[in-house]
C-alpha cells in the first residue's frame, strides 16, 4: 500500500496532544497518537464564539461610558436612578470602585485601551436643553483630570483610541445645541482638532481603532442605524452596512478590520450581535440578555466585554457583565463517514 | 424546539459559562426570566442556579407584567426624553 510520504512527498505531522493557540494556524493536519485520531485546524474567529457571564457592576446604570479589554475596563458615570460620577474597575472577574469622575452625566463617550489609561469626551446633562457638554476627563490610573473641552458642546458621540491619541466623531444636543452632526475631532493629548465630518450627521453608534484608522458603526437617527464609515486620519468613506441598524448606544470592540458590536435596536426583542472581518457584517452569537445604552471594553473582537445598560425604553438599569470570546482557530476531528 | 423556562438571578460571573452558551440555547428577559432549551444541559443549568421552573404562561405573565410596567414609566417620562427612547414592546417567549 501507497504511504502518504509517498503520495504527497511529506510525512503528516503527529502529536501525542493536541497543540496549543501558539503552535498551529488554520489548514494544519496532524495525527493524535494518544487519541488516534487525525485532527484539522479550522478557522476561528467571530463565527465561533460565545458569551459568558462576567462579573456584575456594583451600580446597575446606563447611557455609561466605558474603555479597556476583557480583562482591564472602566466603567464610568451614567445614568443609574440619576446621573452618577461613581467609576468602577474591572478586573476580568469582579467590579472595583475607584475614583470618581468630577462630572456626573450621560451619554459620554470612553476612549483608551486598558484601564489605567482612558478619556472621557462630551456627555449629557439633565433637562432643560441645551444638555451637551464639551468637558473632557482624562484617567491615569489613579486620578481623574479635566483636560482642554472639545470645540462643540455634545451628546453620544462616538469615540476610539487612546487618553493622548483619540478621535469623537458625530454627537447631538438639541433644542439650542449643535443639533444632530457628524463632527469628527482629534485629540493628541493636549488639545482637539476639528477634522472631516461623518458623511451621514449621526450620534450614539459604536467606534474603534486609533485616531489614524477607526471604524465606526451604526447611529441615530433614521436612516443612518446600519451605517459604517472607515476612517484613514483624513477622511471618512461609508463601507458595508450591518444587518440590523442599532438606534440606541451599542458596544463595539477590535479595530478596523476585526469588530465586533452587541446592543440591541428597538425593535426587537433579540440581542443581536454582529461581527465585522474587514469587508462585510455577519450575525454571530447573541448575548444573553437584551440591552441598550451599555458600554464595553474597545480593544478586541475575540477577547469583549460589555456591561450595563437597560432594556430598550425599560427605567430598569443593568448591572450585568458579559464576556465574549471567540478562539483563533478550531480543532476538528477527521472522519469517514 | 422545545425549551424550559425559570426565574434565577444573575449572580455575575460564571453564572453562565461559555461552555454552557455551547450546550444549549439561554436567553434572559424583564423579571429575571430564563427561557433554557429542554435537554439535559439546560437542565443541568437551571439546577446549578437553582433556578424556579415556570410554565411558559407563568414566565409569559412575569415578562408581560415587567414590560407593561416599564411601558406606564416611559408613558410619564418627558416629550423629549421619550423622543430618545423608544416605548417598550411587548413580546412574546419562544
Amino acid at each position: 500500500m501507497a504511504e502518504y510520504k509517498g503520495i504527497k512527498g511529506f510525512q503528516i505531522q503527529t502529536r501525542s496532544e493536541d497543540p496549543g493557540p501558539t503552535e498551529v494556524q488554520p489548514g494544519d493536519f496532524y495525527y493524535n497518537s494518544s487519541t488516534g485520531q487525525f485532527k484539522t485546524i479550522n478557522a476561528g474567529g467571530a463565527p465561533i464564539g460565545t458569551w459568558s457571564s462576567g462579573g456584575n457592576m456594583n451600580t446597575a446604570r446606563s447611557y455609561l461610558a466605558g474603555f479597556g479589554s476583557q480583562t482591564s475596563a472602566i466603567a464610568a458615570s451614567g445614568l443609574a436612578t440619576t446621573r452618577v460620577t461613581n467609576v468602577e474597575e474591572y478586573n476580568g472577574s469582579s467590579w472595583t470602585e475607584i475614583a470618581d469622575v468630577s462630572n456626573a452625566l450621560n451619554h459620554r463617550a470612553g476612549a483608551g485601551i486598558t484601564a489605567p489609561n482612558g478619556i472621557l469626551i462630551g456627555g449629557g446633562s439633565p433637562s432643560p436643553s441645551p444638555r451637551g457638554r464639551n468637558v473632557v476627563e482624562v484617567w491615569d490610573g489613579s486620578s481623574w483630570t479635566e483636560v482642554a473641552e472639545i470645540g462643540a458642546a455634545r451628546y453620544g458621540i462616538a469615540a476610539s483610541g487612546t487618553s493622548t491619541a483619540a478621535l469623537g466623531s458625530g454627537g447631538y444636543d438639541y433644542p439650542g445645541g449643535v443639533g444632530n452632526v457628524g463632527l469628527t475631532e482629534s485629540w493628541n493629548g493636549s488639545a482637539w482638532t476639528e477634522l472631516n465630518d461623518l458623511n451621514s450627521a449621526r450620534h450614539y453608534g459604536s467606534q474603534v481603532g486609533p485616531y489614524t484608522a477607526a471604524l465606526r458603526a451604526a447611529g441615530y437617527p433614521s436612516p443612518t442605524k446600519a451605517l459604517t464609515e472607515s476612517w484613514d486620519g483624513t477622511s471618512w468613506t461609508e463601507v458595508g452596512d450591518m444587518n440590523t441598524g442599532r438606534a440606541g448606544i451599542c458596544s463595539g470592540s477590535g479595530d478596523q478590520t476585526s469588530m465586533i458590536v452587541a446592543g440591541v435596536p428597538n425593535a426587537t426583542p433579540a440581542a443581536l450581535v454582529e461581527a465585522w472581518d474587514g469587508t462585510s457584517w455577519a450575525e454571530v452569537a447573541e448575548n444573553a440578555t437584551q440591552r441598550q445604552s451599555l458600554a464595553g471594553g474597545r480593544v478586541s473582537s475575540t477577547a469583549a466585554v460589555i456591561f450595563g445598560g437597560q432594556r430598550p425604553g425599560s427605567p430598569e438599569r443593568k448591572n450585568e457583565t458579559e464576556e465574549w470570546n471567540a478562539a483563533a482557530f478550531v480543532i476538528k476531528t477527521v472522519t469517514t463517514s | 424546539m422545545a425549551y424550559k423556562y425559570c426565574t434565577a438571578t444573575n449572580w455575575g460571573k460564571n453564572f453562565f459559562t461559555h461552555e454552557e452558551r455551547k450546550q444549549f440555547h439561554l436567553s434572559g428577559h424583564p423579571g429575571e426570566v430564563w427561557v433554557v432549551s429542554d435537554n439535559l444541559y439546560g437542565d443541568q443549568w437551571i439546577s446549578k442556579v437553582s433556578g424556579a421552573i415556570k410554565s411558559k404562561d407563568e414566565a409569559q405573565a412575569i415578562v408581560t407584567g415587567e414590560i407593561e410596567a416599564a411601558q406606564a414609566a416611559w408613558d410619564a417620562l418627558s416629550a423629549e426624553e421619550q423622543e430618545r427612547n423608544p416605548r417598550p414592546t411587548l413580546y412574546n417567549l419562544p
